[in-house]
């Protein structure tokens, strides 16, 4: 009799862990039990997935918009680096040969900049321009990459270029490789061709320059156009690009904060609409303006890029497949930049848009001294 | 109690007399090892994902090289190449050990002029490779250079003596490739397949490498451009 006890003792605890249903044989799960702990595996093992695949989009999406405004900064670098050399050779002499009356400073060369829709005989222009003439030996082999060992223009690290910066919108992707191409014209595409805004950079070798040709000194009231034959004539050709997704250069000319207090005047005074031209002395009529711009660069621009994130720019256009983003953008650009006192409005103005757009975005601002700028007013 | 008496007997025929109503643990477990043996079969046939995600990785490390190169060569003043290794693949199947450009390097130059490893060598991860086929990677045209001596070991092996292409970045943003108005410069990115022994490659849907990135580089401004399938 007691040995029954001392069992039933020992299991006591055991079986009471189990249904008290069962009787004494051991005993699987049931059916309704397997489900149910099924469930709440599955139901875990959604929710940690759900988890991990958020995080990974959240990190590709930080690497993506890192990597685009990676490649923006670096093209503002650019842009900056290059500004700050443009030059004019300036030099004195008698205004007239013939009948000399006074001294003035000349100069061969040109330094323009402002909306590209007058710079720029085209349509497709959208914000600010900007061309000069800078020593940067781009010559020979620069440009073709041939014969690099017996270069006449090997050493020639100082010879003159025309350059310029400006904003182009690129449907196409003629530049793409030729097999990608073949996949972008596929039906359906299997790769999708780059639309977007882009900031060009016009570069022509030395050996083209045509600005002293085209005797820029000489010309008197030939109209304005015919002062931008220089950069105009061989654009495309000419033309690299220099980041993708950029929607937005502006330029601002202005003189040192000092010099503005000092004529009382605001320091963008020189370039109200944003128009500083070197020689609007020779289109635009005897003004304060076109005198003291006269064959001299600006003492400082102020430089601003607005890129937008290509991921975003992608998911705008698959969101809302019916509206094309190109004219999207030109709406958001339209009627802005023009009126120089207006420039932080028009970039908050800018920036509130593309945020109500979704679009990721970033602006990249900078003041860039002009080296050789002797400014005087 | 008297209710569940039918269904215990009901069960007791297939689970070899015993008295329980469920499943034993050692049966779940075996169901469980089954459908993981049938879902790992199955893996293969769903799709690449992984390979794609590894692709993409691995495409993203070079493009970092390639821009840190680039602003080497650019504050430094002196030239600094990038280099595609050539190293025969692993993994079994008819195209093993066929060498594929699948490690990369930075090398820096000293006065000297010879080149110096920048850090280590990076072997891409699990099968990418850079095609060989101009088609697809124009840089990798022609016979390739090396091997260099001064590519020291590393810990991914030793790179001093495998043959190699290269990209050279010059101080003033440039790189040394063709500049001629057709020229084109771009590598492709793919998942390695035991069936390709390299030679021509397909590159699209449905064709060998449904998978890919494509860099593409500006000669005159080292700019780099990506394209993938689906973007």
């Amino acid at each position: 009799m007691p040995e029954p006890i001392q069992t039933a003792a020992a299991r006591g605890p055991e079986r009471s862990r189990r249904r008290p249903a069962t009787r004494g044989a051991p005993r699987g799960f049931t059916l309704t039990e397997m489900l149910v702990s099924m469930a709440v595996l599955a139901l875990i093992l959604v929710l940690t997935t759900n988890m991990v695949s958020g995080t990974q989009k959240t990190l590709r999406t930080a690497r993506s918009s890192a990597a685009q405004f990676r490649e923006a900064r670096r093209a503002f670098e650019t842009v900056t680096r290059t500004i700050g050399q443009a030059t004019l050779n300036t030099y004195w002499d008698y205004d007239d040969p013939q009948t000399p009356t006074q001294y003035l400073r000349q100069s061969e060369l040109h330094f323009v900049t402002g909306p590209a829709e007058d710079l720029l005989d085209s349509e497709d222009a959208y914000t600010h321009g900007i061309f000069f003439v800078a020593p940067f030996g781009f010559a020979g082999s620069d440009a073709t990459g041939e014969n690099i060992g017996t270069d006449p223009y090997r050493n020639l690290e100082s010879l003159l270029n025309a350059w310029g910066y400006y904003i182009k919108f690129n449907d196409t992707d003629d530049d793409a490789p030729p097999f990608i191409r073949d996949l972008q014209q596929g039906n359906p595409p299997v790769v999708s061709v780059k639309k977007g805004f882009r900031l060009m950079e016009y570069r022509q070798p030395s050996e083209e320059l045509t600005i002293y040709k085209d005797k820029l000194r000489e010309k008197d009231n030939d109209g304005r156009s015919s002062f931008y034959q220089w950069f105009r004539e061989e654009l495309e050709e000419n033309s690299r690009v220099v980041a993708d997704n950029i929607i937005a250069l502006v330029v601002r000319p202005v003189v040192s904060e000092q010099d503005a207090r000092k004529s009382s005047r605001d320091p963008w005074w020189i370039a109200p609409e944003y128009t500083y031209d070197s020689r609007q002395f020779q289109w635009g009529g005897r003004n304060d303006l076109s005198l003291t711009s006269r064959n001299q660069v600006p003492p400082v621009l102020e430089l601003t890029l607005v890129a937008v994130d290509e991921s975003s720019y992608i998911a705008y256009e698959r969101r809302n497949p019916s509206s094309d983003p190109r004219t999207v953008i030109s709406d958001l650009l339209e009627n802005r930049f023009k009126e120089a006192e207006k420039l932080t409005e028009d970039l908050d103005s800018l920036e509130l848009g593309l945020s109500d757009l979704g679009i990721s975005h970033r602006v990249f601002s900078a003041s860039v001294g002009l080296r050789t700028a002797k400014w005087s007013e | 109690m008297s209710s569940s008496s039918p269904r215990r007997a009901a069960a007791a025929g297939p689970f070899r007399g015993r008295t329980g109503g469920g499943f034993t643990l050692v049966e779940i477990l075996t169901v469980l090892a089954v459908i993981a043996i049938m879902i790992s079969l199955a893996a293969p046939l769903i799709g690449d994902y992984p390979e794609g995600r590894e692709l993409a990785s691995e495409a993203d490390n070079v493009e970092s090289q390639m821009a840190y190169a680039r602003l080497i060569a650019v504050s430094s003043g002196a030239p600094v190449e990038l280099r595609f290794y050539l190293e025969p693949v692993t993994e079994t199947g008819p195209g093993a050990g066929t060498e594929f450009f699948r490690a990369s390097q930075v090398m820096v130059t000293r006065d000297d002029g010879v080149f110096y490893p920048d850090g280590r060598a990076q072997r891409f991860a699990g099968k990418t490779i850079i095609l060989g086929d101009p088609d697809f990677s124009s840089i990798m045209e022609g016979e390739p250079e090396g091997p260099d001596p001064n590519a020291r070991r590393t810990k991914n092996g030793a790179m001093s003596g495998k043959q190699y292409k290269s990209i050279r970045f010059l101080p003033d943003g440039s790189t040394n490739l063709g500049r001629g108005g057709d020229e084109n410069w771009f590598l492709t990115f793919v998942a390695w397949k035991p069936t390709y022994t390299g030679g021509e490659a397909a590159v699209g849907p449905g064709t060998t490498f449904p998978n890919f990135v494509t860099l593409q580089i500006d000669p005159f401004t080292g700019k780099v451009r990506r394209y993938e399938p689906g973007r």
